[in-house]
């Protein structure tokens, strides 16, 4: 057998399997782009979180007993293609100090993948109550 | 008859083969990669318009400040970022469809905005344009939640390729 031809072959093997190779990942790279993006995504849950404030959702949902259901039911607003969670939580003002009173959190359906988050302060100043709610969203 | 000469033949065929096979495949892969990044870069550059178009809608109030179909310089449909002007989404449905095309810079688009409440049934509030009909390539939607009167509504902005 000659030695210098079993070479020459493995050559050869070798550049057939990195051409291939390379084509493959070339494939699987254009194929495995996500038509959605992040960008938007988070426009969206900024937009969402100004909206539920200016219209009054949110402070009308924070001042109801069942805080977590009334989040739930304004989450529901968003399009069946997005999982989210909010979380509002509830600071007061007393003798000149700001401290944390208590959370509420929703969500609907799970968070997967890259998941974006936005955030909104709004105020309650007939009880000296102050709100930060925390959007976080992502594709289902 | 010389061997040698006979094997080489055979080795040449071969190779040859398997250098056609190679090129091919490259050549299929590249044509078909290219052409998916074409369509991506035309599909994100009519995504990267109806995106920015309903954001400039939601988010500013256009000029002149008190605009109406008479005088309109810049479409724009807020009082404040994220609060629509129930005035201003009413000159805007009042509008002809070319010129509000022009004024947003979309007239290679087909272009449709419906303003609906975010109710159960999705309640229509203002409708612009006539939705894409079956012809219609490359559509993209953009949702924008705002609060009109006091009430949760999203402006939902289709655009299309024309033919």
């Amino acid at each position: 057998m000659s030695s210098k031809g079993f070479v020459l072959t493995l050559d050869a093997f070798f550049a057939v399997f990195l051409a291939a190779a390379f084509m493959v990942s070339i494939q699987f790279y254009y194929s495995s782009q996500q038509p959605h993006n992040s960008e938007y995504l988070s426009k969206m849950a900024h937009d969402f979180l100004a909206a539920a404030d200016e219209s009054g959702d949110l402070k009308d949902a924070m001042s109801k007993p069942q805080q977590s259901a009334e989040l739930q039911n304004l989450l529901l607003k968003l399009p069946s293609s997005v999982a989210s969670r909010i979380t509002v939580t509830t600071y007061e003002y007393k003798n000149g100090l700001v401290k944390e009173k208590s959370t509420a959190q929703a969500s609907v359906r799970n968070l997967t993948g890259d998941v974006v988050a936005a955030q909104r302060a709004f105020t309650s100043p007939e009880d000296e109550e102050y709100y930060l709610s925390v959007l976080e969203a992502s594709y289902a | 008859m010389n061997m040698k000469g006979q094997v080489s033949g055979i080795d040449m065929l071969f190779s040859v083969a398997i250098f056609t096979t190679i090129l091919l495949s490259a050549a299929i892969t590249w044509t078909s990669a290219f052409s998916y990044s074409e369509q991506r870069q035309k599909d994100s550059t009519i995504e990267a318009a109806a995106f920015s178009t309903a954001n400039q809608l939601v988010s500013y109030g256009g000029y002149p400040d008190d605009w109406d179909a008479s005088n309109v310089a810049v479409i724009g449909l807020a009082k404040h970022p994220n609060v629509l002007d129930s005035a201003k989404l009413s000159a805007f449905a009042s509008m002809n469809i070319n010129s509000s095309k022009s004024l947003l810079g979309l007239e290679r688009y087909g272009l449709h905005v419906r303003v609906f409440k975010t109710d159960a049934g999705g309640t229509n509030v203002s409708v612009f344009g006539e939705p894409p009909d079956v012809s219609a390539t490359s559509i993209v939607v953009a949702d924008s939640y705002s609060s009109l009167n006091g009430e949760m509504v999203v402006l939902r902005l289709t655009l299309w390729r024309l033919p």
